[in-house]
């Protein structure tokens, strides 16, 4: 299935507010997986010095990943399909 | 979907977002994860924590048959949300990852009608409860029961009703009336609903027995 980044800006946001945030991705998307609607988060980077945050997820389109973020409750500026390439790939 | 190391959180928020659903709500409160948490860690409807039996089935909490409502999309409300980032907070205190027990001492910290309502039932208060998970050390502790024998009262100097009847071998309804009828001397906690009863006055309860007492005036209640 493909990849999606999702990119939000989360001003003043603490490293415990982005730990809560990830428990509730994780349980959101077991929640939709088991409804039999595969998605997962696969990993996140947080820019302390930009606030930004960069969340990869795999489903099967833009819209999955959206309802995932909807029921998990963290706001998004943007979902953008992406290309994986790893060290391990070329 | 892997879940590993946060296992009974992961159940925790499955049997909230299944309560939900069954609530035709879309969406999660603080409530459907303190219900579900205690779900998590029950076993026939009883959640043991501490000295509290928590009976999940008493209070009407059991759980929704599996395939209830399933295609209903439900979100966090801001008080869970709340719920998940003061475990957070309570999990990098504790230098872990957050597992079911700091989800459990949050409730202790966030607006929560059932966490009320516990406290009422069960007469704790707030440092009570998270003094008791305190005690959570492993997996293993997790709903289990702590055996309140006298030994563990040993260095408590306030007990509650609860804690006074185990102490005497009676029922809490025993000392509740003991209490009533002014035989038992008791505080309330200022601003709790809790009682508290100070060791030294349940042991002044207690009157020596005297073997010339057996065989006669059995029929008769003692003074």
């Amino acid at each position: 299935m493909p990849y999606f980044v999702v990119q939000r800006k989360l001003n003043g946001i603490t490293t415990e507010e982005l730990t809560g945030a990830g428990l509730r991705a994780k349980t959101c998307c077991a929640e939709m997986t088991d409804e039999g609607t595969p998605v997962s988060w696969i990993r996140s980077y947080f820019l302390p010095e930009t606030e930004e945050t960069h969340c990869y997820f795999e489903g099967a389109n833009a819209d999955v990943i959206k309802e995932a973020n909807e029921r998990a409750q963290i706001p998004f500026n943007s979902i953008t399909e992406v290309v994986e390439l790893s060290p391990e790939k070329v | 979907m892997d879940l590993s190391g946060n296992g009974t959180i992961a159940k925790a928020s499955k049997a909230a977002i299944a309560r939900a659903k069954s609530r035709a709500d879309d969406q999660v409160s603080a409530d459907d994860l303190l219900i579900g948490s205690l779900q998590s860690i029950s076993r026939f409807g009883i959640s043991l924590i501490g000295p509290w039996t928590i009976d999940l089935e008493l209070m009407g909490e059991s759980p929704p048959p599996a395939d209830t409502a399933k295609e209903r999309k439900v979100a966090y409300d801001p008080d869970a949300v709340s719920v998940f980032d003061k475990a957070a907070v309570i999990a990098k205190q504790d230098k872990s990852k957050v597992e079911l027990v700091h989800l459990l001492v949050a409730f202790a910290y966030v607006e929560c009608q059932f966490m009320e309502k516990l406290k009422r039932t069960y007469s704790f208060t707030s440092t009570e409860w998270r003094a008791e998970l305190a005690k959570w050390r492993s997996k293993a502790d997790i709903g289990a029961a702590v055996v309140t024998t006298a030994p563990a009262f040993a260095d408590r100097s306030l007990l509650s009703p609860e804690e006074a009847a185990g102490l005497l071998g009676v029922h809490t309804q025993t000392v509740r009336g003991y209490i009533k009828s002014g035989k038992l001397p008791a505080h309330r906690l200022a601003g709790e609903r809790a009682l508290r009863i100070r060791r030294e006055d349940v042991f002044a309860l207690l009157e020596p027995f005297s073997s010339d007492e057996m065989g006669t005036n059995t029929n008769k209640k003692g003074a």
